[in-house]
């Protein structure tokens, strides 16, 4: 049996190398990021089962195919989604589906130079007018002019729910088993969650958090929210990009466990 | 049985009021006119043969992007009557952009056309949307066909899944696939856009794929178009297919979809 996962960084399992109980610094956690992501993408050397989407496929028994990348954004996830599909012979008979939906700060965008689409943070968006330029000239890109003319939250939030209520129908058209869950915030967007609330307020909520309303967290490397200021403080996420940690992992998948399970 | 239409001005039928003389105003008042496009149009001369409804989505300038987003929002289960898609893929040098604020302080999606570098002006004025960055830093033709190509195939399987019986057809340009699409019509045809298959029936034989026609208004990017020009099956304004090339569109149609 496969499970497809899709979704940004805190699916993929960036940072759960990141040991609470034996820390390292943020210059080595850099490193490894660094070094790591691009072999861990595919499954090279540095592929280890400390994410809890390969601890939950351990468990019950599953074949990984995985479609999440770090920094990714929705609209990446959708592609990336439709490319796989296509480019692959699937067995959808033995395959259920686990997707979450992550921040509507971000975009992507094919880059002449890279050759590749990239995942812009709209969060991120410099007002300042010699950052843009210098941004401009690297990139080709102004992140500040496309969200001041391009983007609006509502407008995005619209889209992003017609195509999860899309890919809804696609896997019920295809009797495949699916869950979607919210990863960073609880925006009310998917019909039917998988998570009552988003996998970081869940996780939040499980190791002592006990707000009501909280700041957007944009997992961009800051500390923005309560939410992860308390994750941090039980080692439940790092300390240098606030990305679940070994522990937090390992709690994410008691929770997921069922959801899974429920698949099968 | 219900036919809907997807697809750019061709399977509208921008176009089809022009009569030979029509002044160039006069044409412009009647050229995007619903009751003639809908009537004279190839996906209307076949609403009418195969005695159906016709629920269009098809739109003058529109883009690839936009009929992809508009077939997201409606087709969400099994149809309870027989349903037949016509998807004409178009130009890939369009795509579509949220406008916070366009020129009239209007939010909303726009099509941004770029073809050849064509609109630079509107474009920046109108939409925020800067041709010359696009092409120079984030567009590659070749990847953007490899994207149609894999959006084409996951359609084919959710059509299946909801039973919904699909064509898909190249409007005015071959584009090389770079993977088999299923249920993509006149593959028996050397180049399988219909502009090409309306030259080809008149024996033209100067066809360079190079020349990628854009439908901006514009001839001078194709043999094929001033070819038809001078056939009179487009109009000498906007250079869509008169009423006559839209008959002998749905022949096409109407002789390989056979009901």
């Amino acid at each position: 049996m496969n499970l497809i996962t899709l979704g940004c960084s805190w699916v993929f399992g960036i940072g759960s190398y990141y040991d609470a109980e034996n820390p390292i610094d943020k210059a080595t956690y850099k490193e490894i990021f660094r070094r790591g992501s691009n072999h861990r993408q595919s499954g090279g050397e540095f592929e280890d089962d400390t994410c809890w989407r390969l601890k939950l496929c351990n468990e019950l028994n599953l074949t990984n195919i995985n479609i999440s990348k770090g920094g990714s954004s929705n609209q990446s996830q959708f592609r990336r989604a439709i490319r796989y599909f296509a480019e692959n012979e699937m067995d959808w008979e033995n395959t259920v589906v686990l997707w979450g939906i992550t921040s509507i700060y971000r975009d992507e965008l094919w880059f002449n130079r890279k050759k590749s689409y990239s995942s812009v943070s709209l969060s991120q968006s410099d007002q300042d007018p010699t950052a843009r330029m210098k941004e401009r000239e690297k990139t080709g890109f102004d992140t500040y002019a496309y969200y001041q003319e391009h983007f609006n939250e509502r407008a995005f939030l619209r889209a992003l729910k017609n195509n999860i209520h899309h890919w809804q129908h696609y896997f019920d058209a295809l009797g495949v088993p699916y869950a979607f869950f919210e990863t960073l915030n609880t925006t009310g967007v998917i019909p039917n969650p998988a998570l009552e609330e988003d996998m970081c307020t869940t996780l939040a909520r499980r190791n002592g958090w006990r707000g009501n309303k909280d700041k957007f967290h944009f997992s961009d490397w800051f500390d923005d929210c309560n939410r992860i200021q308390r994750l941090m403080e039980v080692g439940m996420v790092n300390p240098h990009s606030f990305h679940p940690t070994k522990q937090g992992n390992i709690d994410i998948v008691k929770f997921m466990k069922p959801i899974v399970e429920k698949m099968l | 049985m219900l036919l809907v239409t997807l697809g750019c001005s061709w399977t509208r039928g921008v176009g089809v009021a022009y009569k030979k003389g029509m002044k160039k105003e006069e044409y412009k008042d009647k050229n995007d006119d619903d009751i003639l496009c809908d009537e004279l149009s190839f996906r209307g001369l076949l609403t009418k043969k195969w005695k159906c409804t016709n629920l269009n989505f098809s739109q003058m300038g529109s883009s690839n992007d936009r009929q992809f987003r508009r077939a997201t929002t409606y087709f969400k289960k099994k149809p309870r009557e027989r349903v037949i898609v016509l998807w004409g893929i178009t130009s890939v040098f369009r795509h579509e952009v949220w406008l916070t604020k366009n020129h009239e302080g209007k939010a909303g999606y726009q099509n941004v056309l770029y073809g050849h570098g064509m609109n630079r002006d509107v474009n920046m004025k109108h939409k925020r949307f800067d041709v010359n960055n696009h092409l120079e830093w984030h567009f590659d033709k070749k990847q953007k066909i490899k994207e149609l190509s894999h959006k084409m195939r996951h359609w084919n399987l959710f059509f299946d899944g909801l039973g919904v019986e699909n064509y898909w057809f190249d409007t005015f340009n071959h584009h090389d696939y770079p993977i088999p699409i299923d249920r993509m019509l006149f593959n028996d045809r050397k180049y399988r856009d219909l502009m090409s298959i309306l030259c080809e029936d008149l024996e033209f034989d100067n066809y360079d794929p190079d020349e990628y026609h854009v439908s901006q208004f514009n001839n001078d990017d194709s043999r094929r178009m001033k070819f038809l020009e001078k056939k009179e099956l487009v109009n000498p304004y906007s250079y869509h297919p008169t009423r006559e090339a839209h008959a002998r569109i749905a022949k096409l149609f109407d002789e390989v979809i056979k009901l």
